[in-house]
């Protein structure tokens, strides 16, 4: 990561976004992304179209959202919010991410579970099924393609999916147990990499 | 009782909801496990029917949690369970994202992330992976998430219409 520059440069002086219009490009990002690929719409509307962050600090962000425990649009959404409005521009963002969507699934989930899918919806399900489960595996790959350098991540992928599946273990436990290691590992690394001042 | 699903509904998600690292997909496995296995919410075919269709609407990826509270206690059921997946995970995002912002780029940050990367994807794999066993798929059904795998992992093509076709595939007796 670049350690030049200072985080609290705001992006291009663009005037900060009312909670309004948190909503309003949050509610557009979530629909125009149907089916996926929100992230390449939140670049271009947020840092190419509205000038609101910069990209250091939408990367960033992204990354902060990635981390953290939570829906990645969601949290992603709740940063930008906050980061203009506060508490209200992190709720109008998430509204704006989450309304109308929701009111679209439960609408499905009423015509799957109260009005009964015909044999006809099932297959077409099954089929929408199989794609689905590519477009897990395919974002798993995509994130995982990074790591392809680093034995240790590799071998922690192994095990968190190992775990899942094989071990049929519980997420909690997953965690509890591959965490602590990973931390150790990655804090090695970057004090490593401090102490000799050179990079690998 | 009505009031007990609700109860019920929001204590399991807003555990989820902290739980979730990686992004909601990386409890998928953990959510089949306790709706489907221990609670009897729905059936693992219903489950995978689920997560196929939130894969496919817009909106944020644990849009699944809504329907599941649908089933259980319909929409305050959906409402509960919704709100208790995204309130803890919010509320957390909210606090940290004010010390991020003043600690870019120090140790911990660095580690932090490059710990918990790897995990998150060995779990977002086996989130794909479970919901190809739940959903009792034919040989073809396999080969046709294979290639949708490597379409949407070599390509940038819109996801939608390649879930669409598959839709139409599976409609045509073909998956």
């Amino acid at each position: 990561m670049p350690t030049s520059g200072t985080a609290e440069d705001p992006a291009a002086g663009a005037p900060a976004p009312t909670l309004r219009e948190l909503f309003l490009l949050f509610n557009r990002l979530t629909l125009v992304s149907f089916g996926g690929g929100l992230t390449a719409w939140a670049r271009r509307l947020i840092v190419e179209d509205k000038g609101w962050l910069d990209d250091t600090e939408f990367l960033s962000a992204y990354a902060l959202a990635r981390v953290l425990p939570g829906a990645n649009q969601a949290n992603f959404a709740i940063y930008v919010g906050h980061r203009f409005r506060g508490l209200a521009g992190a709720a109008a963002a998430l509204l704006g991410l989450t309304l109308v969507p929701f009111c679209i699934v439960v609408a499905l989930a009423w015509m799957y579970f109260d009005e009964g899918a015909a044999p006809a919806a099932q297959d077409a399900l099954r089929g929408v099924t199989a794609a689905a489960v590519g477009l897990a595996l395919a974002a798993g790959l995509k994130a995982g393609e990074g790591f392809h350098r680093r034995p240790a991540a590799l071998a922690f992928i192994a095990l968190a999916f190992a775990g899942s599946i094989l071990l049929h273990l519980p997420l909690p436990a997953v965690l509890a147990i591959l965490a602590p290691p990973a931390f150790f590992v990655a804090w090695r690394h970057v004090h490593q990499r401090d102490g000799k001042g050179t990079g690998s | 009782m009505r009031l007990a699903d609700l109860v019920a509904l929001a204590s399991f998600f807003g555990t989820l909801s902290i739980l979730s690292i990686g992004g909601s997909n990386s409890v998928v496995p953990e959510m089949a496990r306790h709706a489907v296995g221990e609670r009897h919410w729905l059936t693992g075919t219903s489950f995978s029917d689920l997560f196929a269709i939130s894969q496919a609407a817009p909106g944020p990826s644990n849009l699944i949690v809504a329907m599941i509270g649908y089933k259980v206690a319909g929409l305050a059921g959906a409402v509960a369970a919704q709100a208790a997946m995204m309130l803890p995970a919010g509320l957390l995002m909210v606090v940290v994202a004010r010390v991020w912002q003043s600690t870019t780029g120090s140790d911990w940050h660095v580690a932090l992330e490059r710990a918990l990367g790897p995990i998150s994807v060995g779990l977002i794999l086996a989130s794909g992976w479970i919901v190809a066993e739940n959903a009792g798929f034919s040989h073809r059904g396999y080969a046709a998430a294979a290639v949708c795998t490597l379409l949407f992992w070599r390509t940038t093509l819109n996801p939608l219409p390649i879930l669409a076709g598959a839709g139409f595939l599976g409609w045509a007796g073909l998956i």
